[in-house]
């Protein structure tokens, strides 16, 4: 009984001094969201930016039909665009070379007047060679596409109308002909679209799901090097170490104490995440009993092996300072390169090879799996069992590494 | 019966400096055991290794019976007896007295039911129990002691270890917390240290004088005092350094411009020293009579003065 009250002793302090000491407040709580905030102001909506595209229209009406105006209005509305309008060919271009819009249109004068006498209707399209330009150029060739389809909708409306009412004479064997041909010619393909709800990850609720997820796992990184890293370091600093000692807990227990109230720091952070993500809309799949189960226990994993990492190099640092600048130098690459806070796939080769095998990052890849893919608890657990055994033997190394530095600082 | 044994006790530093040299004591059961010493005598160095949190070079430590650095269930029953507060306690400052106790319950292994019961009766004990919900920062000096000492006694042991319990305190503050150390000392051993002789002197049992890492002298303070120092002294500081060697036909050390001359009697000897000095065209600055005591009893043992920092040269 003893024994539990001594290894929980320093999560009663980390929960007592939670709200009264604003670094552990900060680390705790509001690192997290803040990083959450802000992935999710940056990443957080899937849905296509409006293109903005440049538009100099100086196309003249004729009996108060503007052909050039019915374009940019359905540009407007189309929601694709966001129209800028230009007086001049040469102002378009300007903006279109100094990169304000991503592609340029002029609507010449004679635009209405040829269209409706019977002419082309000409436009000049300005595009740069751009991922963006040529993403904007796209969807306006596109949308022109559309336009020119009505246009030719109406042409052959109005034709078959003036075949019928015999003004435009035909023969009868061709008639049927003609009137099919000019049918095909208005519409040459049947399409048909079949539109699917985006997979969970696609959607806005699924990106602030991956980032909670990240940010959980991030704080899983950071607590779990810092709790490791400075175990013995700090204790000594401020003279606790010498206090503990005198008094009736071992050395595993004062480790066990350290990483429980780590776990403790971790699981709160990681409620208060998911509580956020899901304020703000996240969305998660399989929420059950087990799979809270098996996500607590891959995070519990997850953390051990920050903190046995953590351990592994606490004996490079000879002052608490000196141990939170390590602690750092490994936590912020391992935090991008680890694919915990960028999705895995828009990583380098190279460095994917890294996130496949760091085994914090493929445990928060298994939670995602659960999460996000839907994949089953039972499955992402096997998953993580290679995680799990290079979590125990990189412990086992920490534990040794931590008796010998603990050793160390009961020598002076 | 002895609480405290420790045989040849030495500790060399890993930078190689020797601050404990194969020193041995024994603390009674019940007693007040003070270690006296100047800065760097070797004092928290040797608390430190009799509470098990450094690790001694060479030597035996038993406590309560058991081997304090021996096997882990000795260890334990050794730290078990006894409560140790050093000289700066690791409180954290913005968590409550209470709060404070509470966590040095649960680390000695009481539940937080009785941790708590435990740490308002020792608050209790200290006077403290009205600053139970106060946050250590905002404790006096003299507080912050009283709430070391409650921490020391929370898991109730036998022996009580206290680095300079007095030290940085006001008098009147110090003679607050004697009183409480010897309502202590009625069912508890207490051993603690201290550079200051009127202190070690006037409450100690025993004492353990310690000098560049050993035991220069021990004993009682009355024993001490019988045997080392039976003469008062008479200190003379001096406005400037004297230049020349003094012609003194008493024994005396220089310190500076300080003088210790031993007399037999001081009420008939100060005219004829002060005519002395003056013959010699010294310029006096004050005069102190010193009755005999600890202090005399680290001068006549060591050479030195107890709070000297520049060595004496003694001539007689
Ligand atoms: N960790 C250490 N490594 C090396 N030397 C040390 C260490 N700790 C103390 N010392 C040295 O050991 C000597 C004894 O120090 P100690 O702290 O035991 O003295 P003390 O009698 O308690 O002095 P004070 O009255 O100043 O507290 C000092 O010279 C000190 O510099
Ligand atoms: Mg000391």
């Amino acid at each position: 009984m003893a024994v539990i009250w001594r290894v929980l002793s320093e999560t009663y302090v980390f929960l007592r001094g939670l709200f009264r000491y604003k670094e552990i407040l900060f680390w705790v709580i509001l690192f997290p969201l803040l990083w959450y905030g802000l992935m999710v102001a940056i990443w957080g909506n899937p849905q296509a930016n409006p293109v903005t595209i440049g538009v100099c229209n100086t196309d003249n009406p004729v009996n108060n039909t503007c052909m050039g105006c019915i374009l940019v209005d359905a540009m407007n509305e189309s929601g694709l665009f966001n129209v800028k309008m230009y007086k001049t060919t040469s102002d378009l271009e300007a903006a279109v070379s100094k990169g304000k819009v991503s592609a340029g249109l002029y609507i010449p004068s004679n635009f209405t007047s040829n269209l409706l006498s019977g002419f082309q209707g000409q436009v000049i399209l300005y595009t740069v060679d751009t991922n963006d330009g040529r993403i904007a150029s796209g969807y306006l060739e596109g949308f022109l596409n559309g336009f020119a389809d009505q246009i030719r909708s109406q042409y052959i409306n109005t034709s078959i109308e003036y075949m019928e009412e015999g003004n435009i004479s035909i023969p009868p064997e061709y008639y049927n002909y003609t009137t099919k041909w000019l049918r095909l010619i208005e519409n040459p393909l049947k399409i048909t679209e079949n539109t699917y709800t985006p997979p969970l990850i696609a959607t806005s609720a699924g990106i602030k799901a991956f980032y909670a997820i990240a940010m959980i796992g991030v704080e899983s990184l950071f607590v779990g090097l810092f709790t490791g890293v400075s175990s013995v370091i700090e204790r000594k600093r401020e003279g606790s170490l010498r206090v503990l000692l005198s008094n009736p807990i071992s050395g595993t227990e004062i480790l066990a104490s350290d990483i429980i109230s780590g776990m403790v720091a971790v699981a709160l952070a990681s409620i208060t995440v998911f509580a956020v993500s899901l304020i703000v809309g996240a969305r998660y799949q399989g929420l059950s009993p087990a799979s809270v189960a098996v996500i607590s226990l891959l995070l519990f994993i997850g953390t051990l092996f920050s903190i046995a990492v953590g351990l592994l190099i606490a004996p490079l640092a000879r002052t608490p300072e000196g141990a939170g600048i390590l602690a750092n130098a490994i936590a912020w690459p391992v935090m991008f390169a680890g694919g915990l806070v960028v999705p895995k796939e828009i990583l380098p080769e190279w460095i994917r090879g890294f996130a496949d095998v760091w085994p914090l990052s493929r445990l928060m890849e298994d939670v995602r799996k659960i999460l996000i893919y839907g994949v089953s608890p039972g499955e992402a657990l096997y998953d993580a069992v290679p995680s799990i055994i290079a979590t125990i033997v990189v412990l086992a190394i920490g534990v040794l590494t931590y008796r010998k530095l603990l050793e160390r600082a009961i020598e002076a | 019966m002895a609480i405290i044994e420790a045989y040849n006790l030495s500790k060399r530093y890993p930078n190689g400096y020797l601050a404990v040299d194969n020193i041995s004591l024994r603390v009674e059961e019940g007693s007040i055991t003070t270690l006296m010493g100047p800065n760097g005598s070797g004092k928290t160095t040797t608390l430190n290794m009799l509470t098990g949190s450094l690790r001694p070079s060479s030597g035996q430590i038993r406590i309560c019976g058991y081997d304090l650095w021996g096997d882990r269930r000795q260890a334990v029953l050794a730290r078990m007896c006894l409560g140790y507060a050093s000289q700066d306690m690791p409180f954290r400052g913005k968590l409550s007295a209470l709060e404070n106790l509470l966590w040095f319950g649960l680390i000695r292994g009481l539940s937080p039911g009785k941790a708590k019961n435990r740490a308002l009766e020792v608050l209790d004990q200290v006077e403290l129990s009205e600053y139970a919900k106060y946050r250590v920062d905002k404790l006096s000096g003299g507080q912050r002691r009283r709430l070391a000492i409650a921490a020391a006694l929370v898991g109730n042991p036998r022996i009580l270890v206290l680095d300079e319990p007095t030290s940085g305190l006001d008098p009147a503050a110090r003679e607050r917390l004697w009183r409480l150390l010897r309502e202590l000392s009625r069912d508890k051993t207490i051993l603690l240290s201290t550079h200051i002789a009127e202190e070690a002197e006037r409450h100690s049992d025993y004492v353990y004088i310690f000098h560049r890492g050993r035991i220069a002298a021990e004993g009682s303070p009355r024993a001490l005092i019988t045997r080392y120092a039976r003469k008062s002294s008479i200190r003379v500081k001096l406005v400037s350094s004297p230049v020349k060697n003094l012609m003194l036909k008493w024994k005396y050390y220089r310190q500076d411009r300080e003088l210790t001359i031993i007399v037999d009697d001081p009420s008939s000897e100060l005219p004829k020293i002060v005519e002395t000095l003056l013959q010699q065209g010294l310029v006096l600055e004050s005069i102190e009579v010193i009755r005999p005591g600890l202090e005399q009893v680290f001068l006549e043992v060591t050479g030195e003065l107890l709070h000297g920092t520049a060595s004496v040269s003694e001539v007689t």
